[in-house]
């Protein structure tokens, strides 16, 4: 577990999440904010594989404004994932869109290769269940939390 | 063997999530449980509906709804966040997630026939009877980092 502790520590995951390609952000951005319509479905269906894991959140990793965002955030960083995030707060009608796109009321809103997984309270119980190294490893993801078993397992059959 | 250590290495509640690393201390407070006070039954009217029909659609062996607002920057006697703890029979071929849509349709259904928004946030535990401990409490909420709007 210590192991654990000290490479999630290190700061090679302290920051995983980047912001998705600039050019569909800014082509969205301009055409929707300005006419305040929802983000449609095809931009939807662009932005929801623009990694194989994709989270919209409110506020952005580095500085999450909601409670259940950050949770999500922090079960991310555990596991080592590199992300897409996409701040809802910054663009309202990327927060509509995102919710019809789903049909899902509330945000954090996770994707995994393309697919909708959930949002909080699902990722929680996922990572908690061990379900979800099992999606991550479907995505071809690794957890940290598995390469560190493993390691630790080749360090026990050494000594 | 390695499946039974995954799981005892991610089989942590948001309780002690802050023991794993100093990262996610955040996670790990514990809120005290809010509930609005109610007199002989009554409650609240989003609370009231909710209860209502949660209890109606999913026949429930065992249900919790908690007003979560006051944890929040809200005003007085605000309906805007819930947790729902619930226990049913419907969810046992049922995925998570389609658990979790069938307790958002019902409680989105409810709302609206009584002429109220979806709330702001709903965080729900949707178990089995198999998977239900009675003496088992429901998760508490992270702590509120201020973000706003509906």
């Amino acid at each position: 577990m210590n192991r654990i502790c000290q490479s999630l520590r290190h700061p090679r995951y302290q920051i995983l999440a980047t912001t998705a390609p600039q050019s569909l952000l800014t082509r969205f951005l301009a055409a929707d904010a300005a006419t305040g319509a929802a983000v449609d479905k095809a931009t939807m269906d662009k932005l929801v594989r623009t990694n194989k894991v994709v989270v919209f959140m409110k506020g952005n990793p580095q500085a999450p404004r909601c409670g259940f965002s950050n949770a999500v955030v922090q079960i991310m960083r555990m596991h080592g994932v590199q992300y897409d995030a996409h701040d809802v707060l910054q663009n309202e009608s990327l927060r509509q869109g995102v919710k019809d796109y789903t049909d899902w009321p509330t945000i954090p809103q996770v994707f995994i290769n393309g697919e909708f997984v959930g949002g909080c309270d699902i990722l929680l119980q996922m990572h908690q269940s061990g379900d979800l190294i099992e999606e991550l490893k479907k995505a071809g993801i690794i957890s940290e939390l598995l390469k560190a078993e493993e390691a630790k397992q080749q360090d026990d059959k050494a000594k | 063997m390695l499946n039974f250590t995954l799981r005892r290495l991610t089989g942590v509640s948001i309780r002690n999530l802050n023991q794993l690393t100093p990262t996610i201390s955040s996670l790990g407070q514990i809120l005290p449980r809010a509930t609005m006070s109610q007199e002989a039954g009554q409650y609240p009217p989003i609370e009231s509906a909710m209860r209502k029909a949660l209890n109606t659609e999913l026949k429930p062996v065992y249900l919790e709804v908690i007003n979560e607002s006051p944890q929040h920057n809200v005003p007085k006697r605000s309906e805007s966040h819930f947790r729902v703890f619930v226990v049913s029979e419907k969810f046992n071929d049922l995925t998570l997630i389609k658990r979790h849509r069938l307790v958002n349709d019902t409680v989105k259904n409810a709302l609206k026939e009584a002429g109220f928004e979806f709330m702001h946030a709903l965080s729900i535990e949707a178990k089995t009877p198999k998977q239900w401990e009675p003496e088992q409490e429901p998760e508490k909420s992270p702590p509120c980092l201020g973000g706003h709007g509906k």
